[in-house]
């Protein structure tokens, strides 16, 4: 499938999908605007990278998630969020429990990266192995065993007491 | 918390990315069938799906249009990096390339008698330098806030972008790597013309800071309604006094038809030049 040259085109046609991944993993208007603005930059710049095959949603996806995990885990973003939780702004059509979303983000921030874009692709968006294998460029099976391994770990994180922060 | 924690959000719908490829015609027949089967045990989940189709106007909180004007912002801006970086290299590799022209071995070498009438030879000219730099500077070679202009007077505005806060520059003011400048023009001769806003280094190298190929443009092509080019440039880290100058000819030119002269800049005939000195720091 050919990717648009057009800017206007392309964010037409895939910015609100991207904005609500964005809205979805961090939480608040203000941070999925500026990561829609980022992550579109990234993808004009890097357009002729893409690879006609996949699908410019599954590109986008990725490019989106990857921002958003990496913004999530800088340390200025995580006192935002500490006080974002107290607002929590989650509409229904971007998360189902916007307090686990919530206990989710503070979990990502601190997770192994690799575990938390199978934990966002898994339990966040709700993908099965198969396609999450397929978004992440990984088999199944590792899938299967870094959703493990972050479930393990998120329990563990959980059991020592307070809300990771 | 007495159940172990499941880390999962969603029930069984489709997912956010299979959902999406739905709205987009990318999913596959068998993702096809999965989001039909799901939109169809439920009103409410072809509502999620037709919202989706709606795009920006289902996120009301959402502003397309600023989102859209700072991303061109923030494509212009790594376009102009990268220019700049070009001009770093051309630079670089033009001084490079002149200090090849003149090897060390082929300086021609003094005697003792010649050091010390050359040195004599240069404490004059100094003083000559010290006399004229002292002298009032004539009108027009460098412009400055008193300088009335004749109506009608190409006349060349640079704005420098530092953080969030914007300056129109007057001569003389410093400007630093990283600043970014942005140019205008006033009284743009009417009718078809060319123009092009160059950088001259007090080395004498001349080059282009719009546009970057260093050739001109069609004036009011280029030209917004308020007199601004589009675009900016992101300073480099070389210092040192600098000129910008904003040049209008009638017709196609290049670098190659500009040339610094203690004056000014020597241009064509029937060219028209302002120029601004700034101290890159």
């Amino acid at each position: 499938m050919p990717l648009e040259d057009d800017l206007d085109t392309l964010f037409r046609r895939y910015g609100p999908m991207v904005y609500r991944r964005a809205l979805q993993i961090l939480g608040d208007h203000g941070s999925a605007e500026e990561a829609t603005q980022e992550v579109f930059i990234r993808a004009m710049k890097a357009k002729d990278r893409f690879v006609a095959e996949a699908r410019p949603s599954t590109w986008l996806y990725r490019i989106t998630t990857n921002y958003c995990l990496n913004r999530i885990r800088d340390s200025k973003r995580r006192r935002e969020l500490l006080d974002e939780r107290k607002a929590e702004v989650t509409p229904a059509s971007v998360a189902r429990d916007p307090q686990k979303m919530a206990l989710m983000r503070g979990l990502l921030e601190e997770a192994d990266p690799q575990q938390a874009q199978a934990a966002v692709a898994v339990f966040v968006d709700g993908m099965s192995h198969s396609e999450a294998a397929r978004v992440l460029g990984v088999s199944r099976r590792t899938v299967g065993n870094l959703c493990d391994r972050f479930t393990t770990w998120a329990r563990g994180r959980l059991a020592e007491g307070a809300a990771p922060s | 918390m007495n159940e172990p924690f499941d880390p999962r959000l969603t029930d069984d719908a489709p997912s956010e990315l299979m959902l999406d490829a739905y709205v987009h015609g990318e999913a596959e027949p068998d993702e096809i069938e999965a989001v039909e089967a799901w939109m169809a045990a439920d009103p409410a989940n072809a509502a999620v799906v037709e919202a989706r189709r709606s795009g920006f106007d289902a996120l009301p909180e959402a502003n397309p249009q600023a989102m859209l004007a700072r991303i061109r912002l923030g494509l212009e801006a790594e376009e102009a990096e990268a220019r700049a970086e070009a001009r770093a290299e051309a630079r670089a590799e033009a001084r490079a390339e002149s200090r090849r022209e003149a090897p060390a071995a082929a300086r021609p070498r003094f005697s003792f008698a010649q050091w010390l009438f050359g040195g004599l030879a240069l404490a004059g000219a100094a003083a000559a330098i010290l006399f004229f730099a002292m002298r009032p500077q004539t009108p027009g070679i460098e412009p400055s806030d008193e300088e009335v202009l004749m109506k009608g007077d190409l006349k060349l505005q640079v704005f420098r972008l530092r953080g969030d806060a914007v300056d129109s520059l007057l001569p003389g003011d410093d400007a630093t790597v990283g600043d970014r400048l942005r140019f205008a023009a006033q009284n743009v001769p009417l009718g078809p013309g060319q123009l092009m806003v160059v950088g001259v280094e007090s080395s004498g190298a001349v080059f282009p800071y719009y546009p970057g190929n260093g050739r001109s443009v069609a004036a009011h092509g280029a030209l917004k309604a308020d007199g601004a080019l589009p675009g900016s440039a992101v300073l480099d880290d070389s210092v040192g006094e600098e000129w910008v100058w904003l040049v209008w000819c009638p017709r196609a030119f290049g670098l190659d038809a500009l040339k610094p002269t203690n004056d000014g800049l020597a241009t064509r005939d029937a060219c028209r030049v302002d120029g601004l000195r700034i101290e890159k720091k």
